[in-house]
């Protein structure tokens, strides 16, 4: 019986992990001045992307207006944002 | 001014011209990220709010990040100055820092010119005033320094 009961308590944990660690990004947003070829060069810098997928994502904020450069715990994109207003990107927060 | 990479080093040189510009609106905004007040239109696009849905939340948020993300810009801006020269040399590093500090002067001069997605430089710069104008070719030169330097550092 214990070990029935132990089951739920460890899907809720398994499952408040998972909430905490998921669900926030960060997003870029479309601005007249950032010219292309920074927005790449930062998003390969600052997240190791490879050029052709910095390239992607530029593109995406640049003709969608925004795109999400990273998933993660609500601190860590809030970190990520503050890095990308270090370089100058307009970047915010939100939940997924 | 056109920089190139000579082997670790980002290599450039300017004409006394151009390191006067340089060194006057780096210095420029520098000074508004230290001082200026957060209802002027650069120094929000400088600082935007992480949340913007939620003032009270970005208000919590910017009083733990904003104070070092001003020292990093303000630094940034000391290795420009630090290092411009007739002929500028940098290492990766101080090539990034000169990266974040241009691009925070093309930020403040865009939103102070108040371009978009549909401005036309050569247009632009036919019908400004002096001033205007002035500021109109600081923004292409400062476009075309950071598009340089970028090469540069993709080179290897």
């Amino acid at each position: 019986m214990t070990g029935t009961q132990a089951l739920p308590a460890e899907a809720t944990e398994v499952e408040e992990v998972f909430e905490a660690d998921r669900p926030w990004i960060t997003v870029v947003h479309n601005d007249p001045v950032n010219l292309m070829s920074y927005v790449t060069w930062v998003f390969q810098k600052l997240f190791g992307y490879s050029k052709e997928k910095a390239e992607k994502l530029m593109l995406d904020v640049h003709h969608k207006g925004r795109a999400v450069v990273s998933h993660g715990a609500k601190e860590r994109m809030e970190f990520d944002a503050t890095r990308l207003h270090g370089y100058g990107l307009w970047a915010t927060v939100e939940k997924q | 001014m056109t920089f190139y990479r000579k082997g670790d080093e980002i290599v450039a040189t300017f004409r006394p011209e151009e390191i006067d510009v340089l060194r006057m609106v780096v210095t420029e905004v520098s000074g508004l990220v230290t001082d200026g007040l957060r209802a002027d239109p650069v120094v929000e696009r400088l600082f935007p709010d992480i949340y913007p849905d939620n003032p009270v939340e970005a208000a919590e948020l910017r009083r733990y990040t904003e104070d070092d993300l001003k020292q990093e810009k303000v630094d940034a801006a000391a290795v420009v100055l630090d290092t411009l020269d007739e002929r500028t040399v940098l290492t990766e590093d101080q090539a990034d820092a000169w990266l974040r500090a241009v691009n925070d002067v093309r930020l403040a001069l865009g939103t102070r010119l108040e371009i978009n997605d549909d401005f036309d430089i050569e247009e632009e710069y036919e019908d400004a005033d002096d001033e205007r104008g002035l500021q109109i070719s600081v923004y292409g030169y400062l476009s075309y320094l950071q598009e340089s330097l970028i090469d540069s550092l993709r080179q290897s």
